[in-house]
């Protein structure tokens, strides 16, 4: 784990005189940050997880000097990385709109009921894109509500009621059936 | 909003059972393969010693060429050079000036 000046350090380094070398150690610092984090909002695809990682690095290093040093470097990539899974939900929406699918964004209720086993994955896809973001920033990355606030853009209300509903979904299929 | 001691032992079932990705050796590289590419250019201490150098040699011709020059008597040979002089301190003063403010786009 980086501290916070040999962080500064290396970003200073890419930004004034775009050193790869300092990059590539950012890279390696947060690679499993940002793995983990797609691998939660995507519940379980790590062909997609390693996709998104790469091209929120890319992004990362096009755009790296508009980061000021005003939030933690952490916050701005998760910025990016949720922003870059924005994206590409909404193009995989688009695509499947033109071509006549219409596929929800969480499962029926009925899949609900039979795996309501302790598997969080599944779990997990019970939840809206969004939910599923506010969820892993909440518990699992453990960022306070003004963090997520600065990741999504949400408004507090929106992200503590996204919390709560995201939770209520979840622990119907992780309480085991009666 | 704090946390309540339902939202901790949430958080500690969602950490205990979802699967992590193990440390990739190959990721970076992936990464680093994808950059834009970066073409070759000539380290900027090198540029700034020779715009340095050049400048020097500009200012020591410009006092040999003033303090040598006859003012009654202006030969086309004078026009010339003072116009070569002219010109070549105009082309460095604008390179330097480009060069440093390049340099400034980048912070």
């Amino acid at each position: 784990m980086l501290s916070r000046v040999e962080e500064l350090k290396l970003i200073s380094q890419v930004a004034l005189s775009d050193n790869r070398r300092a990059f590539a150690r950012l890279v390696d610092a947060y690679q499993s940050t940002v793995r983990n984090f797609f691998l939660n909002l995507t519940a379980g695809d790590y062909a997609l997880s390693d996709d998104l990682a790469q091209e929120t690095f890319i992004k990362v290093y096009t755009n790296i000097r508009s980061f000021k040093g005003l939030s933690k470097f952490k916050t701005w990539m998760l910025r990016i990385a949720y922003n870059e899974f924005y994206s590409y939900t909404r193009k995989m929406r688009e695509e499947r709109e033109e071509e006549g699918y219409n596929v929800p964004d969480e499962l029926s209720r009925d899949e609900e009921a039979n795996e309501a086993k302790m598997d969080v994955y599944t779990a997990m896809r019970t939840l809206s894109e969004t939910e599923r973001t506010v969820i892993t920033l909440f518990f699992i990355q453990d960022l306070p509500i003004k963090k997520i606030e600065e990741i999504t853009g949400l408004a507090e209300g929106t992200i503590k009621s996204h919390i709560s509903r995201g939770k209520a979904k979840m622990a119907k299929v992780l309480r085991p059936q009666s | 909003m704090k946390r309540t001691d339902e939202d901790i032992q949430f958080a500690e079932l969602l950490k205990a059972h979802m699967p992590e990705t193990s440390e990739n050796p190959w990721f970076t590289r992936k990464v680093m393969n994808r950059l834009p590419y970066k073409p070759k250019t000539m380290p900027r201490w090198i540029k700034a010693v020779g715009y340095g150098i050049c400048i020097m040699l500009m200012v020591i011709s410009w006092v040999i060429y003033v303090s040598q020059s006859n003012m009654e008597v202006i030969t086309k040979g004078d026009i010339y050079i003072f116009v070569c002089m002219v010109g070549s301190t105009a082309y460095f003063a604008f390179a330097a000036l480009h060069e440093l403010i390049k340099a400034q786009d980048y912070v």
